[in-house]
């Protein structure tokens, strides 16, 4: 019986003590969440808040963060790279800006957004409403007769005072730390900016409330529910036509209508004029609000069921499609009130554009006049058809630059500007960045380079040296000919870079640099022929012309955190003899090539395998300076000389431009306020970083009206030119896509350099860096992959050998 | 703590004997080797990748473990139970807590071992790239955590029968069970499972080791797992006496 019971308690005893223990582990791990003792390992601390973000996050009282994120996120969202996987983002997120609120010793609040009432919304809804980006997977919904994708989000919003900024889409866990950082510096710059905006932003803010108002108005009015099952008997009859009845609708709410969009014009008269020259995004908001007024008031026009002019649309249509055409033009409203709000504190970046460089905006002006190119329809419909054929490809041209420019620097929260070949530099540009210039820089746009450097703004230089098409687009000389996909060549570009820089002690080199060991890969899009059936392949190839430099000044905030970079066709940049020997210059060789690049004067061949040949039989005689910054009391180039007029706009179409023409004041203030010396930041990068212009002037090379008066088979071949000029340019881009997104990243270092963000730059280089190993030959790959998979199990199995030896022996010995 | 060294110098010296050290031994490399360079299916070529990093090693060696370590574990206890060795065992001045840890140290020595040999790989991304350094070794701590706590358990498994294959058996079900089954479980009784439940997986826990980071959470965690499964083995050991 004691026995029995002894064995029942011990039982007892054991699963208690064992279910004690579980209970403290869970009560340990449970406390273990608020913890944040962590050794972050990696060489760039880059899972660690750094310094500035801790500084940032205390520098700002009372900042609310209000997080969104969906319950269940999904675990991988797919992207054109393929599956991005987000487990365990959500935890990522919330743990970062859990530091960043410790960091900030109280002064920063957590609000986590939750599933509330049919009013409020779900997560993903109020997410929408405060201006995140929501996303989907592959999970959908069948809602009746439709299949939705699931929406999720993860972002957040921060509030300071007055204002407030948007943290949209929070995937990239790399970049946390940067665009928290970022935000909390924004804050404090907008808030502190917006108090000597005050007045144009509330003149802004009325004239968006009043248009607000009556877009809201004229939708509310003009919703009609559109019965599926329309009879067609009734639709006949008008009763049941959706236009009509919105037509019938908007009648009877003509009195509210008239009190919410009345005050529009008013206001774009009043408040409007006011701001108008104050502020470019100012100005961009009261000319969408005039035209927002324009739309509404032939609205009402049409609305009131007057009869439609000759060769309008009858009243209905009309209606229906102005409410679209105001909805659109309340979105355009919005925007651009959007950005003034944002624009305090937001540094301008000059970007100078005219001489085939890489120029982010559209052009302002058409291709060809719409009158001359309405005359020569009427005289030749052929050209008709090519002058249509070439605004179209310019229009696209347009289209893409702007896109890029939207994409790369607007979204990314900098404020750019076009400087054209005949423009001065404004005076609230805080950098210049001349962007790879295939054609010679004029003396007009080298002496506004020349004294921004001197006014002590940072310049930044980017050269382009060659071009290299690789297996590109060349129309056949035969028109009956197809378009011919194996043009390669490498030609010098027309810059003048080397003798705009020469004068600053700066030698820029045209030959190019290439890598036997360190290089990044081409990738070739070809066609093989299988059965009989054409299929497009992709392949990767080492390229010498893409040098992979891992050589940097760790000392220069725009190299401390990076890892690697890859320069397309880059050629090399050095300091001269006189500004190293000159101690008042801080001459810093920022990225260098490797020991076994190769300077060669070019051109080289540009097949991947015929390239790799020349580098594998010619020494090496890296390294070599890529890139190259330069500070310290600069001599203008222009001491002794005459000061260049300014000339004429080009652009003469561009009635904005056209009443820009220089004038004597205008010159002689010029001359007085030259500087002949002055303190400067100059930064050279021998590369384009693979992103190469695409200007209208390049794509559509010969375009000229006078040769186009009658027809010919030229007209037809420069025509088929400019298609293969525009899509050569897609091509080149695609061939080196993959390794872009890191440069873009570089890119955004260098305007955060040139903005004196530097503390961001370092930020943004702990983001996750691709880290890129040598070029391997086959066969070397081979040995090391046999040489890992083989050497280690042999060598235990040899250990396990020698040891039972040894054991056998000593069994032996001990039996002897 | 004296008895727990010999009984772990012991125990590491029996594992060495035997071939079964050797054959794990050499089909964790290779297993390891084959999925670090080929990925999963042959599908991910590490060369093609062109990126210096030793990121499927973490990917992929939890799983090769996670079959791996229950083999070495198996014998621990239950041959000396079958061979009737532990009651010899028991019989030395020894607590049953002391057996249990002097065991799962000598089998941590295996670990250490098999570990040490997959270096071969971080070797090689270092002589043709620039790896992050701090991620590898963060990496390998993680990866010494999630061995243990498989070895524990393979250990706790192998006190519950005389027979080796069954050992094995269960010992893998509970390793698999924790690095994926988890996640999976949770999402099938529960809709909206809590992410601190999520935190239950050991993938979730080792994903930050793979990045360089040394958690106090992570490591409280797996050592919360060892710590029971330990346990849980000595009162298993222990239960001789209440059968």
């Amino acid at each position: 019986m004691a026995e029995t019971t002894k064995k029942t308690n011990g039982r007892t005893d054991a699963l208690v003590l064992l279910g004690a223990a579980v209970g403290v582990a869970i009560l340990v791990n449970a406390l273990a969440v608020q913890s944040a003792i962590r050794l972050d390992l990696t060489d760039q601390q880059v899972h660690t808040l750094s310094d500035a973000s801790v500084a940032a996050a205390k520098a700002l009282e009372d900042v609310t963060v209000t997080v969104y994120i969906s319950k269940k996120l999904p675990e991988t969202l797919p992207t054109p790279q393929g599956k991005m996987p987000l487990k365990g983002i959500d935890r990522a997120f919330r743990d970062k800006l859990a530091e960043y609120a410790r960091a900030a010793g109280g002064k920063l609040k957590l609000v986590f957004a939750e599933d509330g009432s049919p009013s409020v919304g779900t997560i993903e809804e109020q997410g929408e409403a405060a201006k995140l980006e929501t996303f989907s997977s592959t999970d959908a919904q069948v809602t009746g007769n439709t299949l939705k994708f699931q929406k999720y989000v993860l972002g957040a919003t921060f509030h300071y005072k007055t204002v407030s900024e948007v943290m949209p889409k929070a995937l990239n866990p790399g970049f946390y730390e940067f665009e928290m950082t970022q935000i909390l510096l924004r804050l404090k710059e907008k808030y502190e900016q917006s108090q000597l905006m005050k007045e144009p932003l509330a003149q802004g803010k009325a004239v968006f409330d009043g248009v607000k108002a009556c877009n809201e108005a004229v939708q509310k009015a003009a919703k009609v529910e559109e019965k599926k099952d329309d009879d067609a008997g009734l639709s006949l009859k008008g009763g049941n036509d959706p236009n009509q009845k919105r037509v019938a609708a908007l009648q009877a709410a003509t009195a509210d209508l008239d009190k919410a969009c009345a005050p529009v014009a008013g206001l774009v008269a009043g408040d409007g004029a006011k701001l108008k020259g104050k502020n470019p995004f100012g100005d961009h908001l009261v000319d969408n609000a005039a035209e927002f007024d324009k739309a509404w008031q032939e609205l009402k026009r049409a609305a009131s069921g007057q009869a439609p002019a000759e060769g309008q649309l009858p009243p209905a249509l009309m209606v229906q499609q102005l409410t679209l055409l105001l909805d659109q033009l309340f979105r355009e409203v919005d925007r651009a009130h959007q950005t003034l709000a944002d624009s305090p504190g937001r540094k301008s970046i000059g970007f100078l554009c005219g001489h085939d460089e890489f120029c982010p905006f559209a052009e302002n002006s058409p291709l060809v006049d719409p009158q001359v190119a309405a005359m020569l329809g009427q005289s030749n419909p052929m050209m008709k058809q090519i002058v249509q054929a070439a605004t179209q490809i310019s229009q696209a041209v347009d289209e893409t630059n702007g896109k890029i420019g939207d994409n790369l620097f607007t979204k990314r929260g900098y404020s750019i500007r076009r400087i054209g070949p005949d423009e001065a530099v404004p005076d609230d540009v805080a950098a210049l960045i001349v962007y790879a210039p295939r054609k010679p820089l004029g003396e007009y746009a080298r002496y506004q380079l020349d004294q921004t450097l001197l006014a002590g703004k940072p310049v930044v230089v980017l050269a382009q040296s060659w071009q290299v098409a690789l297996l590109n687009m060349q129309a056949p000389e035969d028109l009956g000919n197809e378009m011919r996909m194996d043009w390669s060549t490498m030609l010098p570009t027309a810059s003048n870079l080397d003798e705009v820089l020469k004068v600053y002690g700066v030698e820029l080199s045209k030959d190019p640099i290439l890598d036997s060991k360190h290089v990044e890969t081409v990738r070739v899009t070809g066609l093989v022929n299988k059965g009989g059936l054409q299929f497009q392949t992709q392949q990767d190839f080492p390229y010498a012309l893409i040098p992979v430099a891992n050589d940097f000044d760790r000392g220069h905030a725009l190299t401390r955190s990076l890892a690697s970079l890859s320069l397309p066709y880059t050629t090399s940049v050095e300091p001269s003899k006189e500004l190293l020997a000159n101690k008042a210059f801080d001459v810093s060789r920022v990225v260098r090539s490797s020991a076994s690049s190769l300077r060669k004067p070019g051109p080289v061949p540009v097949l991947p395998q015929t390239l790799k040949k020349l580098v594998l039989d010619t020494p090496p005689n890296g390294p070599h300076t890529l890139a190259l910054a330069v500070q310290g009391p600069f001599k203008s180039a222009f001491t002794g000389k005459e000061i260049p007029k300014r000339p004429a706009p080009e652009d003469s179409k561009d009635p904005q431009k056209a009443a820009q023409k220089p004038t004597d004041a205008e010159y002689e203030l010029a001359k007085r306020a030259f500087k002949a010396e002055g303190k400067g930041k100059l930064l050279v990068i021998a590369s384009n970083l693979g992103i190469e212009g695409l200007s209208r002037a390049d794509v559509l090379a010969g375009f000229d009206l006078s040769k186009f008066q009658q027809f010919s088979p030229d007209s037809i071949k420069a025509f088929t030119q400019w298609q293969a000029n525009f899509q050569n340019w897609q091509i080149r881009i695609g061939q080196i896509s993959h390794l872009l997104n890191e440069n873009l990243q570089f890119l955004s270092n260098v305007l955060d350099w040139a903005s004196a963000h530097e503390a961001l730059v370092a930020i943004r280089s702990k983001g996750d860096t691709r880290r890129p190993m040598d070029d391997l030959e086959p066969e070397k790959q081979k040995e090391l992959r046999l040489g890992a998979l083989i050497g280690s199990p042999l060598l235990l199995i040899l250990l396990g050998l020698v040891r039972w030896r040894v054991r056998l022996r000593r069994n032996r010995s001990l039996q002897a | 703590m004296k008895p727990v060294w010999i009984l772990a110098r012991r125990e590491m010296a029996a594992t060495f004997d035997s071939p079964i050290a050797y054959i794990a031994g050499a089909l964790f490399l290779v297993a390891t080797g084959l999925l670090f360079f080929f990925g999963l299916g042959g599908t991910d070529d590490f060369f093609a990748g062109r990126e210096a990093t030793v990121r499927p090693l973490f990917e992929y060696a939890p799983w090769v473990l996670a079959v791996i370590l229950p083999a070495v574990t198996m014998r621990l206890v239950a041959e000396e139970k079958r061979q009737g060795t532990l009651e010899l065992l028991v019989t030395l001045p020894v607590t049953d807590t002391q057996i249990v840890l002097g065991k799962l140290l000598g089998a941590i020595g295996f670990l250490v071992v098999a570990l040490a040999m997959t270096l071969v790989l971080p070797g090689l991304v270092l002589a043709i790239g620039h790896p992050d350094v701090g991620a590898i070794v963060g990496g390998y701590v993680g990866l010494l955590l999630i061995g243990t706590a498989f070895l524990a358990l393979g250990l706790m498994a192998s006190t519950w029968t005389q027979n080796q294959i069954v050992a094995f058996i269960v010992g893998m079900m509970l390793c698999m069970f924790f690095w994926t089954a988890t996640d999976a479980l949770l999402r099938l009784f529960l809709d909206q499972p809590p992410p601190e439940l999520a935190l239950l997986s050991f993938q979730s826990q080792f994903t930050d080791f793979a990045r360089g980071v040394i958690d106090l959470r992570n490591v409280l965690y797996f050592l919360s797992v060892t710590t029971i499964a330990v346990l849980a083995s000595t009162y298993s050991l222990r239960s001789r006496h209440w059968q």
